[in-house]
């Protein structure tokens, strides 16, 4: 191996000089994950690079999300280029497992009984079915599902319960569920045949096992599949055909995993099958593993592989991301949990002993310095109401705001979910202060479907002067033609806004019979570059409305074509005709009115599809502006400063007795997990040891579990920060009911409390 | 003489063939003795031509004809020697089943199948198990396989999951099913027509005693697009001929997923006196002779002999991130062209795969920038088009025995599409008048207050009335009227008449009158003796209209093509319109689809062949070799058929969004590569 250069620090360049086998990277936060794999990704394209056509060879390379997919594509593209000599763009291929999986089917999906113009359904799309499926389902099974419920209930309440609050509870569950048979590989005829003789305690996955069976043949009747099958076809497909799995084998001679620590059960599987034994490096941070309740992710796929004697094992743990005292907060969580914890499931499954280290000096990468790094924690005997919490944090967030210094600073606010976001958000936005929201993501599809569907929602009323004002405002002005228009309600373009905005007749502004629309109007006095502005606006309104026969496809291209301009609107305008035509294709019924819905659904980021899916690079956080963002989407960022909200003990729990967990439902008996329940009787179905299963356990055990991710959710949100790190907590909700309803500070917090006295 | 002609594509085989056909005149042979066979009716289109302009009597008494016309025209004549020993049930006139109603009378077979779970294994949209079932019957026919044969074929060539097998099984019955229901009811689809000709019909003394008196003389263009039972016709047919010239194009026989089969139609030319080879390209320049040189070198994995010119001057590509800022591109050139004096029918543009809405979006920018375009097809199909989608909206309307009305939207629609001068926003408010809630049927204007009259205008209320003056009276006789008649009125009575908008709009006409036609079709293989209440079959009719199962194909708009104009195709259909062209647009070269098969799981095209070993497993191996195999072809083709230069239009996310990868995509860049490697030597 020759020297390590400047750029690179000794670990990175250990990485990136592999050649063969398999090796086991251990990254901590901050270590530079990105950057090395994407240097091993360059070294390896020019290692395989081939002179014929047939034979062409690939890196592959699999990540979590779309963004890294984007990202991970760019940097390779600029290291062969600039640093390689090589063409940009070829000879590796990024995806995202489902990706893959697609890329696997597509090329030969007659192996798995499909058609080459296969269709993927949405999640939206899924969930309807799956709906319908479980409505037509639902009078068989409602009366039988009483056994579950809490003795206390009285009639009336297990009538609303039946009517209201089940079916709700089995919209969320069953998603999950039929994602874990596909996960397991498990078809509706062979789970209908195994739970069809069981006990009245497996009611529930009874119902489960025929709304599957019900939402897979509605699948089928459409050539349909959906996320989950995609992932499990592949599998299918590699399996089914040798010849297909060598031929892969030899595109791809090496493969790099990246976020392995999120590695599902069927992810390990296809890389495994395409590894074969060979190459294959898997990158990840088991620390980090925040996406394993309900799913068949597993940190302990990363563990055990970087337990393998034929693994080489590697790790990243110099950061230079945090101040070296918020990188000693971060490593003393993993600490007491490991050695310290009350429970001892938690202490030996929840965190790797990997401990983060401040770089070296002459590091390219040097840490915040600590001098002017800070770390405040809520005291745990200083309770705040979830009002409380939210006023101290905003008004220590306008101190912030309004020091001019911090105008080149990054800011963050991260909550454990997204509600509690919405609430910061409203907040801000009550004192004007700028903020950027990950909650509800803000990429481009959701802009894109927004302008279309302004543009719809008057096509479907033309006669509305409210909507056509909107139109001329939201979608001409701001978008299209985009004056600098001062917030002046004197202003030619506002007046004429108004003016269309009361028109009762909007027929004589688009098509007059007599005379012209300024004549209807009265503004002579008017600039006359304004009334051609408007003209022109007129014209194309004009040329939307005419469209309107078209098919969907057609219309949202014509309009599209009118309006946008960056290349990767005018993709985007593709992809949703697509999507929307086969929306209408599916439901004949459809017109502008279900169309213009389907579009909301979409900017709303109900809806969302494979590919495109964001097209961004990764959301880089904008000086001097707020994020909000939930600690999950916060992952591989960084902020100058961190809020940390929320950080109580239901949200944080600890698997301690005096505890109430998401997903525990009120009006069950034995405080039921309906969700771990049910999957622990598909696992015991699958396995055949229907008598080992016990009700409740499941439910006992997902506490833990929860608890776990939970602690590894903290160590992810400690570690998004550079400088500053601010954590509160309040007390739940419903903390005027008193006794358990009032949350405590979460049992880490404790600990932290008193690392950050210490220090001090 | 007997000859076999053969030789690339641009080599001047057609060019000999209407030398002969000159020549067959001037030595005073008789026209109607005369057969010019051709593997699908557009390449008959140059025959027709050049007869239409020879100066001797008769020319049109030519039969330019592809096999299953000859078979239908045969089978029409000589049916009363031939139903009984079929197994028809009736010596009833014969009815043809075109592919509409042919997967009209198959859905039932395939629906009864599907609800016994017997399909479950594969997921493939219903119509596309009707499209797949009808498939295999076809390659049945063309091969002479027994339809146990094609089940067998291929459950023998399946190496998969074993739940494969019985859905083969189950098409199996589904066929058999099909098939005697067919017989009961004197249906014909595509698989009985031919093989009632070649296993009845030709085998009658009569048949054969017809044929050879009638057909002295043979032309028979590209050969090897053709299917084995054209060869066994011709192997039958050629000893007897007083001449014959046989057509070759080597390189080509792109309809393999139909039946072509190139190496059995070679084998012919040892039934003839004489092989011709033709070799020189009067087609290409020399920039894309040499490109020519480095695809098949690098399809043969070889480095390229001495290169008559520099392969990559044959081509101009260009990378984009998005699909459309491809198409941008592409438009952006082919303007540039035009404007430097280029004809517009001296462009054409090629994609594995055009879907409608590239179609839209290529077409309707050349066309607002004022280029002609021509596509194969154009880019909805016939239910989509607005005058067809408002005669079906009129027809619910109308009929009695719909219990669901059309939605506001689509009478809106109707009236601007049929009612000149009524504009969108007015087409609004007429409707929300004449036909708001609780209403059943469209109101008269005079009902309305005269401000909203005003703001109509009268000139439309005035034609909004006869329409529906027109609509109420023909409410009565729903019943007693076959849907096609309805249409047919409702189009030469009322909305093509002065006054109303589709008078003078053709394409529109096209497109209703070919929604006439489907409704005729519907009705003559489906209500050949009538029925006592047409209205279901009115309701009948347009609900299959809006499932897709009719009316979804296109208007055939090939007379465009002839005009000066760019012309847009997908690759396939491009190639068999033997059309060179100066300059060629490749769109998507990224796309795995160039030379990709489609994949259909209920059969597969390569092992339902003669040339196919029985029992055989069909590997991925076979799948790659055949992919690289039509790819070889397809590429070859199109640069046989370029004068100038190729166009290559790269997007790196494909229209879904999905990254671009395919072969071809890697053969350019190897070329470049070369090119590279040669200069720097």
């Amino acid at each position: 191996m020759s020297e390590t250069p400047f750029k690179f620090r000794s670990q990175q360049w250990e990485i990136i000089n592999y050649s063969r086998g398999m090796m086991g990277v251990s990254a901590v936060p901050g270590s530079g994950k990105t950057f090395t794999l994407s240097h091993l990704a360059a070294q390896l394209v020019q290692r395989i690079t081939e002179r014929n056509f047939k034979n062409e060879r690939e890196v592959l390379i699999v990540t979590f999300t779309n963004s890294a997919v984007n990202s991970f594509k760019a940097r390779i593209a600029k290291i062969l280029k600039e640093e390689r000599g090589l063409l940009p763009y070829t000879g590796y291929r990024v995806r995202t497992l489902h990706g893959l999986a697609h890329d696997i089917v597509r090329e030969r999906p007659g192996l798995v009984g499909l058609s080459e113009d296969f269709n993927i359904v949405d999640e939206r799309t899924s969930q309807r079915i799956q709906s319908e499926a479980i409505s037509a389902q639902w009078p068989r099974w409602a009366e039988k599902m009483k056994w579950y419920f809490d003795s206390e209930l009285n009639d009336q309440q297990q009538q609303n319960v039946l009517r209201r609050d089940l079916p709700q509870a089995l919209e969320m569950m069953i998603p999950q569920f039929i994602s874990r048979c596909k996960a397991n590989r498990i078809t509706p005829a062979q789970l209908l045949k195994w739970v069809k003789n069981t006990d009245e305690d497996w009611i529930l996955i009874r119902f489960a096992a025929a709304v599957y069976d019900d939402y897979q043949r509605s699948l089928m009747y459409r050539g349909a599949v959906d996320f989950d099958d995609l992932v499990h076809f592949a599998i299918l497909a590699l399996e089914s055909e040798e010849k297909y799995l060598e031929r892969l084998r030899q595109k791809w001679p090496y493969i790099l995993e990246d976020e392995a620590q999120d590695s599902s059960r069927l992810q390990e599987e296809m890389l495994n099958l395409l590894a074969n034994g060979r190459n294959w490096v898997r990158v990840g941070d088991t620390n980090q593993a925040i996406n394993t309740t309900f799913t068949t992710a597993d940190p302990s796929f990363l563990r055990r592989f970087l337990a393998r004697e034929d693994v080489i094992e590697r790790q990243l743990t110099t950061s230079g991301r945090s101040a070296p005292k918020i990188i000693h907060l971060a490593n003393e969580l993993l600490r007491w949990t490991i050695h310290e914890h009350p429970v001892q499931y938690l202490r030996e499954q929840t965190f790797y002993e990997i401990y983060i280290q401040p770089t070296e000096p002459g590091d390219a990468q040097q840490n915040p310095d600590d001098a002017l790094a800070n770390i405040y924690i809520q005291p745990t005997d200083s309770a705040y109401t979830p009002e409380e919490e939210i006023d101290q944090v905003v008004s220590s967030l306008v101190r912030w705001y309004k020091d001019e210094r911090n105008r080149v600073k990054t800011v963050a606010v991260l909550v454990p979910e997204n509600s509690r976001g919405y609430q910061v958000a409203e907040r801000l936005r009550s004192l004007d202060i700028e903020f950027e929201e990950l909650l509800r993501s803000t990429s481009d599809t959701r802009q894109t479907a927004k302008i279309l569907m302004l543009v719809l929602d008057y096509l479907t009323d033309p006669r509305r002067g409210r909507k056509l004002a909107n139109l001329y405002r939201y979608v001409w002005l701001d978008w299209i033609t985009r004056h600098e228009i001062e917030d002046d309600d004197e202003h030619p373009s506002m007046r004429l806004m108004r003016i269309v905005q009361r028109h009762q007749q909007l027929e004589t502004l688009l098509w007059p019979v007599v005379g012209s629309w300024q004549d209807e109007l009265r503004i002579d006095d008017m600039d006359v570059f304004w009334i051609e502005d408007f003209e022109r606006f007129l014209v194309m309104v004009k040329r939307w409305l005419e469209a309107t026969i078209l098919p969907i496809d057609q219309l949202i291209l014509t309009i599209g074509g009118d309006i946008f301009r960056e290349p990767t609107d005018i993709a985007l305008t593709y992809k949703i005709a697509a999507v929307l035509k086969g929306i209408g294709r599916d439901n004949p019924s459809y017109r502008l009115v279900q169309f213009t819905e389907e579009l909301r659904r979409i900017s709303n980021n109900e809806r969302r599809f494979l590919g495109f899916d964001d097209s961004q690079e990764g959301y880089e956080p904008t000086p001097g502006k707020v994020t909000i963002s939930t600690m999950h989407a916060a992952k591989g960022l960084e902020w100058d400063r961190v809020y940390l909200m929320s950080v109580n003990n239901y949200s944080f729990p600890s698997a301690l007795n005096n505890e109430t967990y998401i997903g525990e439902r009120w009006f069950l008996r034995d405080q039921l997990n309906l969700e771990a329940e049910i999957i622990a009787q598909l696992e015991a179905a699958q396995s055949g040891t229907f008598k080992q299963y016990k009700l409740g356990d499941a439910s006992q055990q997902s506490r833990v579990e929860v608890a776990a991710e939970r602690l590894r959710l903290l160590y992810v949100g400690i570690t998004r920060a550079r400088s500053e790190l601010i954590i509160t907590w309040n007390m739940g909700r419903y903390w005027d009911k008193g006794g358990q309803h009032v949350k405590q500070a979460a049992l880490p917090l404790y600990h932290l409390c008193e690392v950050v006295d210490n220090v001090r | 003489m007997k000859k076999f002609i053969q030789g690339p594509y641009g080599t001047g085989k057609t060019t000999l063939a209407l030398q002969y056909l000159q020549d067959y005149f001037a030595d005073g042979n008789l026209a109607h003795q005369l057969l010019i066979l051709v593997p699908q009716r557009t390449l008959g289109r140059v025959y027709q031509q050049v007869l239409s302009q020879l100066q001797y009597p008769n020319t049109a008494s030519v039969e330019v004809i592809t096999f299953s016309g000859l078979a239908q025209r045969a089978i029409e004549r000589f049916w009363p020697l031939l139903h009984e020993q079929v197994g028809f049930a009736t010596g009833k006139p014969p009815i043809f089943l075109t592919i509409e109603t042919a997967q009209y009378h198959i859905a039932q077979f395939v629906d009864d199948v599907v609800v016994t779970g017997r399909f479950d294994s594969v997921s493939v949209a219903r119509a596309r198990l009707i499209a797949q079932s009808l498939d295999n019957l076809a390659k049945a026919a063309i091969n002479r396989f027994s339809l146990e044969e094609v089940a067998e074929r291929l459950s023998s060539a399946w190496g998969g999951h074993s739940s494969r097998l019985e859905v083969y099984d189950a098409w199996l019955s589904v066929a058999e099913r099909f098939r005697q229901y067919c017989l009961q009811h004197n249906l014909l689809d595509f698989s009985l027509q031919i093989e009632v000709f070649t296993q009845y019909a030709m085998a009658h003394p009569l048949v054969q005693e017809t044929l050879r008196q009638r057909y002295r003389h043979l032309i028979a263009e590209n050969l090897e697009e053709n299917s084995p039972v054209v060869f066994d016709f011709l192997q039958w047919m050629l000893p007897e001929l007083d001449s014959a010239l046989l057509l070759f194009d080597q390189g080509a026989g792109f309809r393999l997923f139909l039946g072509a089969e190139p190496n059995l139609a070679y084998q012919l030319q040892e039934a003839c006196d004489e092989v011709i080879t033709l070799s020189e390209s009067y087609v290409q320049s020399p920039p894309l002779r040499a490109l020519e040189q480095a695809v098949i070198a690098a399809f043969d994995g070889v480095t390229p002999e001495e290169l008559i010119a520099n392969p990559t001057d044959a081509f101009v590509y260009e990378l984009h991130a998005f699909y459309p800022q491809m198409l941008e591109w592409a438009v952006d050139e082919i303007l540039r062209l035009v404007q430097s004096g280029v004809a517009p029918s001296e462009i054409v543009v090629i994609a594995p795969f055009l879907n409608d809405a590239l179609r839209f979006a290529v077409m309707s920018r050349l066309e607002d920038a004022g280029v002609p375009i021509a596509s194969h097809r154009p880019s909805r199909a016939i239910r989509e088009e607005p005058s067809a989608r408002a005669m079906l909206t009129l027809m619910q309307l109308v009929n009695p025995y719909e219990a669901v009305l059309p939605p506001p939207e689509d009478v809106a629609n109707a009236l601007t599409v049929l009612l000149p001068d009524l504009d969108p926003v007015r087409a609004s408010l007429l409707t929300e008048l004449v036909y708001g809630i609780g209403r059943k049927e469209l109101g008269s204007f005079d009902d309305i207050q005269p401000i909203m009259q005003a703001r109509i205008t009268y000139t439309v209320g005035e034609r909004y009335e006869l329409l529906r003056q027109w609509l109420l009276e023909q409410r009565e006789y729903v019943s007693q009227t076959p849907p096609d008649h309805f249409l047919r009125r409702l189009f030469g009575d009322m909305v093509a008449q002065p006054g109303f908008a589709l008078q003078t709009d053709f394409d529109a006409a096209t497109a209703i009158s070919q929604m006439v036609e489907s409704a005729f079709e519907f009705r003559r293989s489906l209500y050949p003796e009538g029925t006592t209440d047409w209205a279901v079959v009115w309701q009948e009719y347009r609900e299959l209209v809006t499932e897709g199962l009719l009316a979804a194909t296109y208007v055939p708009s090939w007379q465009k093509e002839l005009a000066n104009t760019v012309f847009i195709a997908p690759a396939y259909t491009y190639l068999m319109r033997n059309r060179p062209a100066t300059y060629q647009f490749w769109l998507d070269v990224g796309s795995p689809a160039w030379g990709e098969r489609l994949e259909q799981p209920l059969t597969n095209p390569y092992v339902v062949r003669r040339e196919y070993p029985i029992g055989e497993l069909w590997t991925d191996e076979h799948e790659m070799a055949s992919n690289y195999a039509a790819l070889r072809k397809l590429v070859l083709g199109l640069i046989r058929r370029c004068r100038q230069r190729i166009y290559l239009g790269v997007a790196d996310l494909g229209e879904q969004g999905f990254e671009q990868r395919g072969p071809l995509l890697y053969l350019f860049q190897q070329i470049l590569n070369l090119n590279t490697e040669v200069k720097e030597s």
